[in-house]
């Protein structure tokens, strides 16, 4: 017997009949994204498939004193797109997946956040251009969240990240106005909204930037008997003026799990790291600069180097890199991926003090990072049933991510800061910087209603106490049953 | 003119802006006020701050192609350390900017050739330490490159004529300065024969350096910058068409030119489809250049001329001017009050069609 709706009226009403969900199953679905370790199911979800679908839910929110957040596929690593609390509606953008217009000569796409990344670039692909940002994600990231956070992605050490390929975007702002907001207004607003994890507003156009695809790509691998030796080889690429399209490096338990995976690649399996390198370019540019990184990774020592322009080859080495994430299930059932950044000087220092971490406490931990812009993922694989792993866990996070911030770095590249990194955002700002950053999204959404809960902690940077007594705003660490 | 103030440091020009807000004064703060007069009016000042004795690398990390500065530190000098190292600041050229503090240029956010791609201004500001318009000191960003912890202030900074926040360090991206460098030029064509010369080069070109058209007056020519491995570079520079006027150093800092500025008041963006329609609609009138894609900055001798929407400061649509005006109030205080210059398209009743 269906239950009776528990959505105030005004919600009920902002969509079309059968395209906002309340039954528990939905609700279980939705609570959560790749970040597992906080679960809130929403009141419900909803799926809207316009700006003014979106303008009338939101509307609808704040008439009735409800909170929102948005997602689009759910493959946040911070929690982004959990919900924010047990009475807090989710807005789905998987309805609003068009491209609106896609311009070949001024190399522009119009999309709807719901498009998956990789989608973009395949629509694209005809007039050779394609969408730079290449999260590990992208075959199921939507550009939506990709801008909601930032994402970045082994090719934006050369590329950039997401806010470098944002040309405009409209947004639904915390008071249910539409707001287009564009690069050349003066004030960068279009900037600052791009990786505000959607605590501004609800993001329902993207304009985003085209770039011409290279002609030539050439990928190599080189393995090492040593991360110190892999990360030398990294320095000296770099400081050679060269550029690759992307520098990575995964360490020898990532390299074991690759290789017992439907990801293998023909790592090395006896390397304690292995270098990716890609250059990319036209043919004579990309020539030029393979000289430079094969004198670096030679002096380096190397066990073997392998270099491909094929493109079944390159696949196969990037199969390894792009599926690492997902061969970690092999070796224990829950996963904490981190995303600490040290300045790439600092990086085999850094990661000698995680691997000394991850032995204090006890805890399985793997490397597989971004080598060229010092954005380290380091991998805790834990056990959630085992009594206490799940706390070791955290804290060996807790003091990676310190570390990190110690060393010059951050505590966040390209995941964000969710409801993961909250209690963390001390290590690197003041109670003044954070007042500072909540004045900010307050000129967006005076009533925190737009993913409450996410980047900055409530009511410390708010200066208005404790939020528990609002409805819908608080997460909610009680499974609450659906 | 009131007589400008020089803080030596942040906490100097902190107590300032706090006694200023607590007094209700109005301030301005400039580098060295090289560019005293450009932008929107800043309106009635009682307190002039200049950043001058801020200056200097306060941190220079060649091997991670990062460092920090004080605002005050001009462009020149910058440049001079950074090439003694080989290295080198991504945007420019910027004609006669050599003089300019880097707080200044980062605020102002002038058109830039190379900032098309990730040599955007914006881009390269990894962090800053700033006093807002209440006095207050705050801090945003790292110094790594790769940084999405906190809300990105430093694109609310760049660009925003100093009427937000007065920044007293500055965290910068650098690059390793690229081995081979030419600045190649076509001769003076009619502007729309210089405009299709642009347009086939870009369509050629993916990842050129700049490639600016450069309109003066009735005339205009196409600057063509590129750089990288030397077989590559030549290889370009040959199937161009185009000549060699600057090499190495000097063409990476704008020499061999045509000295016609990436500046002028008239800034914006055009579709690069759509240029020939623009020129057009200048009819001659025009001096300055369109950068790689479509961005510009310009002095029309005829504003008329130009379409509705290049005339005037930036529009700004209802919503997005209620946010601005916020963020003015919030952050910006008693800071450049009539800096902050944009036009709404629609009306908005409580304010009028025109926001200063």
């Amino acid at each position: 017997m269906p239950r009776e709706s528990r959505l105030p009226v005004p919600i009920r009403n902002a969509l079309p009949e059968g395209r906002i969900l309340e039954d528990p199953a939905t609700r279980l679905v939705y609570e959560y994204d790749a970040w597992s370790i906080v679960r809130n199911p929403p009141l419900a979800v909803a799926f809207p498939e316009s700006t003014a679908e979106v303008r009338n839910l939101v509307r609808a929110c704040i008439e009735s004193g409800v909170a929102w957040t948005a997602r689009g596929a759910g493959t946040c690593l911070s929690g982004g797109a959990t919900p924010s609390g047990g009475t807090c509606l989710l807005i789905e953008t998987s309805r609003m997946d068009r491209i609106l217009s896609l311009d070949p000569e001024d190399r522009i796409a119009v999309v709807q956040p719901g498009r998956i990344n990789l989608e973009l670039s395949r629509a694209a692909a005809p007039f050779g251009l394609h969408f730079a940002p290449d999260p590990s994600s992208q075959s199921a990231s939507t550009l939506g969240g990709n801008l909601a956070e930032n994402a970045g992605g082994p090719h934006c050490f050369k590329y950039g990240m997401t806010t470098d390929h944002v040309l405009g975007l409209t947004l639904v702002d915390g008071e249910g106005e539409v707001c287009r907001l564009h690069r050349d207004d003066g004030l960068d607003l279009c900037g600052l909204v791009v990786g505000s994890e959607g605590t501004f507003g609800v993001l329902t156009e993207c304009e985003l930037r085209l770039i011409p695809t290279p002609t030539a790509v050439r990928t190599f691998l080189a393995s090492f008997s040593s991360m110190e030796a892999a990360c030398r080889a990294v320095a000296k690429i770099v400081s050679s003026g060269t550029v690759p399209a992307a520098l990575e490096i995964l360490d020898r338990l990532s390299i074991e799990a690759v290789e017992a995976s439907v990801f293998a690649a023909g790592y090395p399996k006896g390397a304690d790291a292995v270098l990716l390198v890609e250059l990319d370019g036209e043919e004579d540019e990309v020539e030029a600069e393979r000289i430079p990184v094969l004198r670096a990774v030679q002096s380096e020592a190397p066990l073997e180097v392998e270099e491909t322009s094929d493109p079944e080859q390159r696949a196969r080495l990037w199969r390894g890199r792009k599926g690492a994430f997902g061969a970690m299930g092999r070796l224990k059932p829950d996963l904490f991926v981190l995303d600490g950044v040290v300045p790439p000087s600092k990086l085999a220092a850094v990661l000698a003090e995680i691997t000394a971490i991850g032995r204090e406490q006890d805890i399985l931990l793997s490397n597989v990072f971004h080598a060229g812009d010092g954005n380290l993922h380091p991998n805790l694989s834990f056990d959630g049933r085992n009594p206490g792993e799940r706390e070791r866990a955290m804290e060996a996070g807790r003091r990676i991510l310190k570390l990190c911030v110690d060393a010059g770095g951050s505590i966040s590249g390209e995941h964000g800061i969710g409801f993961e990194k909250i209690e963390h955002l001390s290590y690197l700002f003041s109670p003044t910087d954070l007042e500072i950053l909540g004045e900010v999204r307050r000129c967006f959404d005076p009533a925190e209603r737009c993913n409450p809960g996410k980047v900055l902690p409530l009511g410390r940077a708010c200066g208005e106490g404790s939020s528990a007594r609002r409805p819908g705003i608080l997460p909610s660490r009680e499974r609450e049953d659906p | 003119m009131t007589s400008p103030l020089f803080p030596g440091d942040p906490v100097e020009l902190a107590d300032l802006l706090k006694e200023g807000a607590a007094q209700g004064r109005k301030a301005f703060v400039a580098g060295r006020d090289s560019r005293a007069g450009f932008g929107a009016d800043p309106g009635p000042i009682d307190l002039r701050l200049r950043l001058e004795r801020m200056t200097g690398f306060l941190r220079f990390s060649p091997e991670d192609l990062t460092c920090s500065l004080g605002p005050g530190t001009t462009l020149g000098e910058f440049e001079e350390t950074l090439s003694e190292e080989g290295l080198a600041f991504a945007p420019g050229p910027f004609h006669g900017c050599r003089e300019r503090t880097l707080g200044g240029l980062l605020a102002e956010s002038p058109p830039n050739p190379r900032g098309f791609d990730r040599a955007h201004l914006r881009s390269q500001c990894l962090g800053f330490e700033a006093v807002d318009g209440r006095g207050r000191r705050f801090a945003a960003g790292g110094r790594v490159v790769k940084n999405v912890a906190g809300y990105d202030l430093m694109k609310l900074f760049v660009g925003s004529g100093g009427a937000l926040m007065a920044v007293t360090r500055l965290e910068l991206r650098l690059i390793a300065l690229p081995p081979v460098i030419l600045c190649l030029r076509s001769d003076w064509l009619p502007p729309l024969e210089a405009a299709g010369v642009w347009r086939k080069l870009r369509r050629r070109l993916p990842t050129p350096s700049w490639l600016d058209l450069v309109l003066d007056g009735g005339r205009a020519c196409v600057e063509l910058g590129l750089a990288g491995a030397a077989s590559h570079v030549t290889e370009l520079a040959r199937g161009s068409g185009l000549r060699t006027v600057a090499e190495g150093l000097e063409a990476w800092r704008g020499g061999g030119g045509t000295e016609i500025p990436a500046g002028g008041e008239v800034r914006g963006r055009v579709r690069p489809s759509e240029v020939g329609s623009f020129l057009e609609s200048l009819g001659g009138n025009a001096r300055g250049r369109i950068h790689y894609q479509g961005a510009f900055g310009l002095e029309v001798g005829y504003p008329d001329s130009l379409p509705p929407a290049f005339r005037g400061p930036p529009s700004l649509e209802p919503a997005a001017a209620k946010i601005a005006l916020r963020l003015k109030d919030r952050l910006g205080g008693i800071l450049a009050p009539g800096r902050l210059s944009f036009r709404i398209p629609r009306p908005l009743p409580e304010r009028g069609r025109r926001v200063r």
